[in-house]
């Protein structure tokens, strides 16, 4: 899957989530899920689930301690992945 | 040091998004799912939990200047004193452990962490939204005796919140809190 098609994909997924709807104007890599999006924490879990479902994988514990920002999502992607 | 954490149970109430498959398996170990479960009112003892965790995660974070991380999971809370509306509990991570007290109302829970049971502090909780920045900058002015127009509230590179006076980083321990319409500010106080 292409990496720019996964960041549409998480886009679509964080956006019930978002609280600062400004912060998806310029989604990509460098999109922090607490600072820019303004994510409930309690949320993030919620987002994690929903990356698992949408993308078939398992996010481990480790995994998840790291994924701050869209590119942390995507890289975790990718590597489950394969 | 210290932590604090509020949460709206207005915002919380019906959603029962902690019931999805695998959600309180990514935030609580087995220990803490069995008391959950097993309690009164399993939602908010999720809450009450989840506010002993994030509370203790801002004392640990703020104490070793630690990078972020999303990792709940290593926090393990322990109930000590269940006075039903004020519930004293400790929580650990690897081998540090922190003091915790919740209030509970029908509306909020609020929770703050310290690492020493004896920690002085001064503590505002707001019921409707408030200026949080200026209610803290105002409260540590008047415990520091400081002018409150040259005090500035910063984030370090670990996105950690300090204060700021004449550009020298002010020594004193904070923790603020939002959720929906509640707020919250926790001020170490030094003995």
């Amino acid at each position: 899957m292409p990496e720019k098609e996964i960041l549409e994909k998480l886009k679509a997924i964080v956006t019930p989530y978002v609280q600062n709807k400004e912060g998806l104007e310029n989604f990509d890599e460098k999109t922090d899920f607490l600072n820019d999006l303004k994510i409930n924490s309690a949320n993030l879990v919620d987002v994690v689930l929903d990356v698992e479902d949408e993308f078939n994988i398992e996010i481990d514990t480790e995994s998840m301690n790291g994924m701050l920002t869209a590119g942390d999502a995507k890289n975790i992607i990718l590597k489950k992945m394969i | 040091m210290i932590g604090n954490d509020i949460i709206d149970l207005r915002l919380t109430s019906g959603n029962n998004n902690w019931k999805r498959k695998g959600y309180l398996n990514k935030i609580f170990c087995e220990e803490e799912q069995d008391h959950i479960l097993n309690s009164k009112d399993p939602e908010l003892s999720v809450w009450l939990l989840w506010a002993m965790k994030e509370s203790a995660y801002k004392a640990h974070q703020r104490r070793f200047d630690l990078p972020r991380r999303f990792n709940p999971k290593a926090f393990r809370c322990e109930i000590i004193e269940d006075k039903s509306t004020t519930i004293f509990g400790k929580v650990r991570i690897d081998t540090n452990s922190y003091h915790t007290k919740a209030s509970i109302s029908n509306e909020y829970i609020y929770c703050f962490a310290t690492l020493n049971s004896s920690t002085n502090f001064v503590q505002k909780i707001y019921f409707e939204p408030t200026d949080l920045k200026l209610s803290l900058i105002n409260a540590v002015s008047q415990l520091q005796n400081l002018p409150e127009n040259k005090i500035f509230l910063k984030k370090s590179a670990q996105f950690i919140p300090y204060l700021n006076f004449e550009n020298q980083k002010l020594f004193c321990n904070f923790s603020l809190t939002h959720h929906g319409n509640f707020s919250a500010i926790i001020v170490e106080l030094r003995n």
